[in-house]
């Protein structure tokens, strides 16, 4: 037996715990190593301090103290004055914001009901003055929820196209309502393309989400989780988004059509952020 | 199915406190109080073991119970009732130990105004017991709960949510990191 090894033993030792074998040949060890007995010895004095009697104390008597507490400090939820004002205010709030964006939203796009950062090299799309809609309003199967996620995206006009620029309208986020579990994403081509489709990463991306699906019942499914068409004359491409609950199993699939513009769409990019008009983003999902 | 549900049930019938619990989810909240006599020594002296000394180990202690209130109509059975009240209380002190400032000084606890454990020495006690607040909050935790409360690896794994071997192995560092203080103020 090795030193290294009595280091691994030494806490089975001392508490007693190892076979009459390993007992034999730690002993026999320690009989040849001074170092590894007065490391022994040194745990073994600190452990019979540890495990010497310790005595327990007598408590405080709080358990009034605790009571008026939680009295004080109700957690449930309490129509109290407060309470209500609160919820008035709350709901003034939501009220004022929520006209205000649906209302700039019916100014700029009937279509496109939330934004999306987008920010994604990609070269190709640039060279060939394409543009790959972002996957529009997916719906789920399996109980899922419908109408959810309905990404949309932000269109900078006027701006010139670059190579080193993100193209702004690459990829994005989708987000989907999903049972609360993680998820397996894997994207896929449906269908032989007519032409070479190259994406992102591979033909077949797999995306592990991490843990933000445990944390609420909304998936946004990662950018580059999903392929990235680059070639200009491949208007159209679908793909079916499989998604696989690692707790039950079961396979979400989704089929996501995608649109390209053509090259008169693309007219120009701009600096400022305002979100364009739908107009050149024809957008499709299908369910499985 | 049946075996979990089986499980369950065994936990269930194996739980002295129990009864209580659904005694207080029930409306009698006098329940409560039962559960509070049954636990708080050990509670306290959980919290005294990690805080190091009364004043902040009775606030760890309040708070615990405060939050066990509070949470009783949340507790399914899934575990004992005590061991969920004692994750509870190791919490509420690592979370106490965490945002207590480094240089803070506490009020030790006075060993002396005791009556000693039997078979106990009250000076190895203290010299046992200070070394043990130079640990860490995490190793703090290990060593009172197996040396202080008497907690079997199994039982500190359920209660800090740990398996049995996570257990052994972070033990085996907090008896290390034990012995060198040890060793360091012997020799002083």
């Amino acid at each position: 037996m090795k030193c290294r090894n009595i280091d691994n033993l030494m806490d089975a030792y001392l508490d007693g715990e190892l076979s009459q074998v390993q007992q034999t040949q730690v002993e026999s060890h320690l009989a040849e190593c001074s170092a590894c007995r007065e490391e022994v010895d040194a745990m073994r004095r600190s452990i019979q301090a540890l495990t010497a009697p310790k005595r327990q104390f007598d408590p405080p008597d709080i358990l009034s103290a605790v009571k008026r507490e939680v009295a004080d400090r109700p957690t449930r939820w309490m129509p109290t004055y407060f309470g209500w004002s609160a919820a008035a205010a709350a709901v003034l709030l939501i009220a004022i914001f929520g006209w205000r964006s649906i209302s700039t939203r019916r100014q700029v796009d009937t279509h496109i009901t939330a934004s999306i950062p987008l920010e994604t090299p990609h070269v190709a799309a640039q060279e060939n003055h394409c543009e790959m809609p972002i996957l529009p309003h997916v719906s789920g199967v399996h109980g899922l929820s419908r109408g959810i996620g309905m990404p949309a995206r932000k269109h900078h006009r006027n701006q010139v196209a670059h190579k080193d620029r993100p193209n702004p309208s690459a990829v994005g986020k989708h987000t989907v309502a999903v049972p609360e579990a993680e998820y397996v994403i894997v994207c896929m081509p449906e269908e032989p393309a007519a032409t070479p489709v190259m994406c992102m990463k591979a033909d077949i991306a797999e995306a592990s989400l991490q843990a933000a699906p445990r944390m609420s019942r909304s998936l946004t499914l990662a950018a580059d989780a999903l392929p990235n068409i680059t070639q200009a004359e491949q208007e159209k491409s679908s793909y079916s988004i499989h998604m696989t609950n690692h707790e039950t199993g079961e396979i979400t699939g989704l089929s996501v059509q995608r649109e390209m513009k053509s090259d008169s769409d693309m007219d120009g990019l701009t600096n400022d952020t305002s979100v364009t008009n739908g107009d050149d983003s024809k957008e499709q999902v299908k369910e499985r | 199915m049946n075996l979990n549900h089986s499980l369950e049930i065994g936990t269930r019938s194996a739980d002295p406190d129990l009864s209580l619990v659904q005694e207080f989810n029930a409306g009698r909240i006098s329940a409560f109080d039962l559960l509070y006599e049954r636990h708080s020594k050990y509670v306290y002296n959980i919290c005294l073991g990690m805080m190091g000394n009364p004043e902040d180990a009775r606030d760890a202690m309040q708070e615990t119970f405060v939050q066990v209130y509070r949470s009783l109509p949340k507790f399914l059975g899934q575990s004992k009732f005590a061991t969920w009240m004692h994750r509870i209380a190791v919490n509420k002190c690592l979370d106490a130990l965490r945002s207590r400032p480094k240089c803070e000084t506490t009020e030790d606890l006075d060993l002396m105004e005791s009556a000693p454990a039997p078979g106990g020495d009250p000076f190895a006690e203290e010299h046992v017991r200070k070394t043990v607040q130079r640990l860490s909050a995490d190793y703090r935790a290990l060593i009172v709960l197996h040396y202080f409360q008497q907690l079997s690896y199994q039982e500190i794994a359920e209660t800090l949510d740990l398996s049995a071997d996570q257990v052994r192995a972070r033990l085996h560092r907090a008896r290390k990191a034990f012995r060198l203080l040890y060793e360091e103020s012997e020799t002083r």
